[in-house]
């Protein structure tokens, strides 16, 4: 092994340019490589982590309005219970979410934790979850009144004292409730769908229960399903238990354009990526793939380089070789040999390569949001493996063509034996392949970005600069509050237009089955209770016709009691409820009628305006398109928006900020300005922008190293033909041009392979958005010409002053 | 007047040594000559030929083409120079291996700037002179030493070049294809071409019309053979 690394230690003094590149250039892709392994393990890891994960799966549900299909994660809660009955044995376990505020009485100051998760589940929850307790045990849980925490929740509610035995008031809906703290869990991994910081037993008796029986769906509902029949078997019960309930109407879609709901069960570790293959923290399946073959390709690309750098060294060593075989050396110890100094250097470039993942495994955390860390005990076995697939995958060619060489040409030669054509040929062809990767990631990179960038300034529908809003949800006297912090903001000469609605994607909505005349098909529309100044505020573009107004009877829905009394007749639509509808322009649309409601109650109602769509996601996902109804009476747990004047937002939250203890004590003070809605809305895009841009630069960046080597290694071998040439008459340029061509000439006919590639990908991926940039020939055109610009000052760099070498010292060269 | 060189010198610096390679040569040489460059290893003739083929530049002195002052010229004017004037032979034949031995006597047009049609036929025309059109589309690995010295010197009179630079053109080969060449240089000396020749051989020396011997980088004797 000593002699090993002596006999490395000698070679790379000696070639210290190759060594640097070979080791740089193989340490970035397995930096690369490592990187994003640890994001695919992370990603693709979600839940993995409980025993029974391979057998356990999720009931969701699917329900089918019209043209659109909406996913649920919940099902409603008796089907388990019932379900059960029918399959004696069967394993399951159900989790219910509810909201509720939590004192602590230990705390002196009674600080009231809002809005605190709390998790119902069945007493056997554990059985399936194999949760780790750091006090107490599973079987707390069939105690009632027992509450188990997470040691994160324990901190924060207790501080350093014992959580153990403690109580916690815990109160929903004006009602207050008291847990005994039964039970302490240690932090489980974040890459769980299961967030439980609060647990408790789901209550037997009716009145206290999370759900409502077979009105609300919130039930996530597992069961451990090892085999293909007991899933089948499961998913018949299942179906056939809602056959028997009172959703069986909907089940079997005996309305005509009224919803149908499906059943289906997903295993645990794809819970994660929803129901459309995106997670809630914007990975997605695609994403994962692009990111794990960039990882592959990068340690490919490096070695690669190895190769191509090796062999051309390797030519240089000849002689070095045929003096060995002169004294005796076998091939095979030859062999092994070089394989050591492949060994020794591959090792180095994997240290280097860890070196660098531990800086960029933060880096990439921070930028996408995952919470990947660098995990050594995974993580340097994989390196181990790397190192051994690195040392014979791109070791053995060059150790085999050195080990190869006949001694007495070499020997009896002047110069390096010039390996052929087709030595040549290869590793221009492992370069063309590199900058073929490099070419696709530089494309792939120019558009993630662009379409970072055009979500970023898209039209959003509405004026988003000196918009802010405030949800009101979580004042607790709701009408008293709210009227008090829309009176305070109504004072300030500052705030221009204010108004108070449902919100819609921003706050709530009704969701509500729209479609064009009785027997037609239906869609989902959201349907947003507005006061009169809402357009005003939003500033929402009109395409055409009128906004509704107060001053008109039949624009106007009036609640009584919290019921509606009169109904509107006139709605303004999106623009998208009106193509929905089969209006081929928002014109078209003006003065014509729709029906409100599902079949059995729909209503007619009339078109008065059509406004733009309001986009405030990054339009991956599909939301129903908004109508908006003018309500008269005050909306409550909607959404206060106001507009100021310009450069006055600050000032306009700074003296709500003071003033707000006072109008709503203890409630969380969360404006938020709708620069900054849209800002977090683009935020994974811009991320993923940046993730792929460091990818590609690294791609370039590897492509780039092996090139510079090949371009010195080809200095030194056409140091004499270039001798010759100029003796010819060739004049520098001509020289430049020549050695520039040779290496381009590979970088442009890598461009053929990736422009297809690249497009097929990035058509399939901006296919995701409603607003997709568009896939001009710009951004295939500008990476081609970026990569030869590189390509060329690469080259240039090394090879400039060969060109301008005196002809005489050039023909001593060799 | 062909040629005229005046007090060429050519010194070699390193960090600690000066070398002297050429001091004050004076040398004159006419059209239509053949010029055999003899003397001991290490005495300056392949610096003297270097220099008068223009891929190396005296530190001192001045070297007159015709009506060029040629110390006077830039790279570029240099390189102009020698694609329109001079033909190369070496010892080593310095022909490229990864070209056939067509486009190797090609490669001295090219630089010209030459149209294809005139190329072919400067091309074939120049291996039919030296008996290897039959050899046109090998690779020089695939030749012998005569027959690459024989493409070196196609190439070199491709151009039709206005003087001929051999450097020890015989080195490499045995008796009877050094003899094949010597008779190619002399038939081309005789069809008007002006050459000059470096040389161990005596004999191939006594060939030429004009004999220089050269000692510790200086011209000390210049005989013309009784031919």
């Amino acid at each position: 092994m000593m002699t090993m690394v002596s006999d490395f230690w000698r070679l790379a003094v000696r070639y210290r340019l190759y060594t640097a590149l070979n080791v740089i250039g193989l340490g970035l892709g397995v930096a690369t490589f490592l990187t994003l392994a640890l994001v695919a393990r992370y990603e693709l890891g979600w839940d993995g982590f409980y025993q029974q994960s391979a057998s356990l799966y999720e009931l969701q549900a699917d329900f089918v309005i019209g043209s659109g299909t909406f996913h649920m994660a919940e099902v409603h809660d008796p089907v388990l219970p019932a379900v059960q009955t029918r399959m004696p044995g069967l394993q399951g376990t159900r989790l219910e979410h509810i909201s509720a505020d939590i004192v602590a009485p230990s705390d002196i100051s009674r600080t009231v934790h809002y809005d605190q998760t709390i998790s119902f589940v069945d007493p056997n929850f554990f059985d399936l979850f194999d949760l780790k307790f750091t006090a107490g045990s599973p079987a707390v849980l069939s105690s009632p009144g027992n509450i188990i925490l997470s040691a994160t929740m324990a901190r924060r509610l207790f501080g350093e004292k014992p959580a153990l035995g403690q109580t916690l008031e815990v109160t929903r809906h004006g009602k207050t409730s008291v847990y005994r703290v039964a039970g302490v869990l240690r932090d489980h991994p974040s890459n769980t769908t299961i967030t439980t910081d609060l647990i408790a037993a789901i209550p037997k008796t009716g009145a206290d229960r999370p759900c409502d029986g077979w009105n609300t769906m919130c039930a996530q509902t597992y069961a451990v399903l090892p085999t293909a029949a007991l899933r089948q078997s499961f998913l018949q019960n299942a179906h056939d238990v809602l056959m028997t309930s009172p959703l069986s109407r909907a089940i079997e879609q005996k309305d005509p354009g009224g919803e149908k709901m499906t059943l289906r069960i997903v295993p645990l570790p794809s819970v994660h990526f929803g129901s459309d293959g995106v997670a809630e923290d914007g990975a997605s399946r695609s994403v994962l793939f692009a990111l794990i073959a960039i990882g592959t390709l990068s340690l490919l690309a490096g070695a690669m380089n190895y190769v191509n750098l090796a062999t051309a060294q390797s030519l240089g060593r000849a002689r070095e070789v045929a003096i060995r075989k002169v004294l005796g050396a076998s091939h095979t110890r030859l062999m092994i040999r070089f394989l050591g100094e492949a060994l020794v250097l591959t090792t180095l470039a994997a240290m280097l390569g860890l070196i660098l993942t531990e800086i960029a495994v933060p880096t990439v955390a921070s930028l996408s949001g995952w919470s990947v860390t660098l995990d050594y005990g995974w993580t340097l076995p994989l390196l181990g493996a790397v190192i051994v697939v690195l040392t014979l995958g791109a070791g053995f060619y060059p150790a085999f063509m050195l080990s190869s060489f006949s001694p007495a040409p070499v020997l009896a030669s002047a110069r390096l034996p010039a390996q052929g054509r087709f030595g040549a040929r290869i590793r221009l062809f492992l370069v063309g392949i590199q900058f073929a990767f490099a070419v696709t990631l530089g494309i792939c990179t120019l558009v993630v970005n662009a379409q970072a960038l055009h979500l970023r300034h898209l039209d959003r529908g509405m004026t988003i600069p000196g918009l802010a809003i405030i949800a009101t949800e979580n004042l607790n006297a709701l009408d008293r509050q709210q009227t008090a912090v829309v009176n305070l903001l109504r004072a300030m000469p500052d705030v221009t237009d204010l108004s108070v609605s449902a919100g819609g994607t921003l706050g709530r909505y009704e969701v509500g089955s729209v479609h064009r005349a009785p027997g037609q098909k239906a869609f989902m529309a959201q349907a947003i209770a507005h006061d009169e100044a809402f357009f005003r505020t939003f500033r929402l573009h009109l395409l055409a016709g009128r906004l509704t107004t107060s001053e008109r009877a039949t624009d106007v829905t009036h609640t009584k009691n919290g019921n509606p009394d009169a109904l509107a007749q006139n709605f303004v639509l999106s623009r998208e409820a009106t193509r929905k509808l089969g209006f081929s322009s928002p014109q078209a649309a003006l003065g014509q009628t729709f029906m409100f409601g599902d079949n059995d109650a729909a209503e007619k109602r009339t078109i008065v305006g059509v406004v733009e769509d309001v986009i405030l996601n990054s339009g991956q996902d599909t939301l129903p398109p908004p109508i908006y109804e003018l309500e008269t009476s005050p909306i409550e747990q909607g959404i206060i928006a106001f507009r100021t004047a310009p450069g006055a937002m600050p000032h306009v939250l700074n003296a709500l900020r003071k003033a707000w203890p006072t109008l709503a004590p203890g409630v969380p003070f969360e404006p938020q300005t709708m620069t900054e809605i849209i800002a977090e809305s683009t935020q994974s895009d811009i991320a993923r922008g940046r993730l792929f841009s460091i990818g590609a630069a690294v791609a370039i960046a590897i492509a780039c190293l092996g090139l510079y080597g090949l371009a010195a290694f080809n200095a030194e071998r056409r140091m004499h033909e270039v001798g010759i040439r100029k003796t010819l008459g060739a004049t520098t340029a001509q020289i430049m041009r020549l050695l520039l061509g040779q290496f381009l000439r590979p970088v442009l006919y890598a461009s053929l392979i990736a422009w297809p590639v690249a497009w097929v990908f990035m058509r399939n991926w901006l296919t995701g958005f409603d607003n997709p940039v568009a896939l001009t020939p710009l951004y295939f055109v500008l990476t081609t010409l970026l990569a030869a610009l590189l390509c060329a000052l690469t080259i240039f760099s090394r090879t400039f002053g060969l060109a301008r070498a005196e002809p005489a010292r050039a023909l001593r060269a060799e | 007047m062909l040629i005229e060189l005046s007090h060429i010198q050519r010194l070699y610096r390193s960090d600690e040594v000066e070398t002297t390679a050429l001091h004050d040569i004076e040398l004159q040489i006419e059209k239509g000559e053949f010029v055999a460059i003899m003397g001991p290893s290490g005495c300056g003739k392949s610096t003297l030929l270097n220099i008068l083929g223009t891929i190396d530049r005296p530190t001192g002195g001045s070297y007159r083409f015709g009506e060029h002052e040629l110390t006077a010229m830039n790279e570029a004017e240099l390189a102009k120079f020698r694609r329109e004037h001079l033909g190369y032979v070496f010892q080593s034949f310095n022909l490229i291996d990864e070209l056939t031995i067509e486009e190797n006597i090609e490669l001295a047009l090219i630089y010209r700037n030459m149209p294809k049609a005139e190329r072919q036929s400067r091309v074939s025309h120049a291996m039919d002179h030296v008996g290897i059109a039959h050899r046109a589309r090998h690779y020089p690995s695939q030749l012998s030493g005569g027959q690459q010295q024989r493409a070196a010197i196609a190439r070199a009179i491709v151009g039709e070049p206005s003087l001929i630079l051999a450097d020890e053109p015989t080195g490499n080969l045995d008796t009877e294809n050094g003899a094949q060449v010597m008779d190619i240089l002399q038939r081309l000396n005789d069809e008007g071409a002006t050459i000059i020749m470096v040389t161990h051989s005596p004999s191939h020396a006594d060939l030429a019309r004009r004999r220089i011997d050269m000692l510790d980088g200086q011209v000390v004797v210049s005989v013309r053979n009784a031919i």
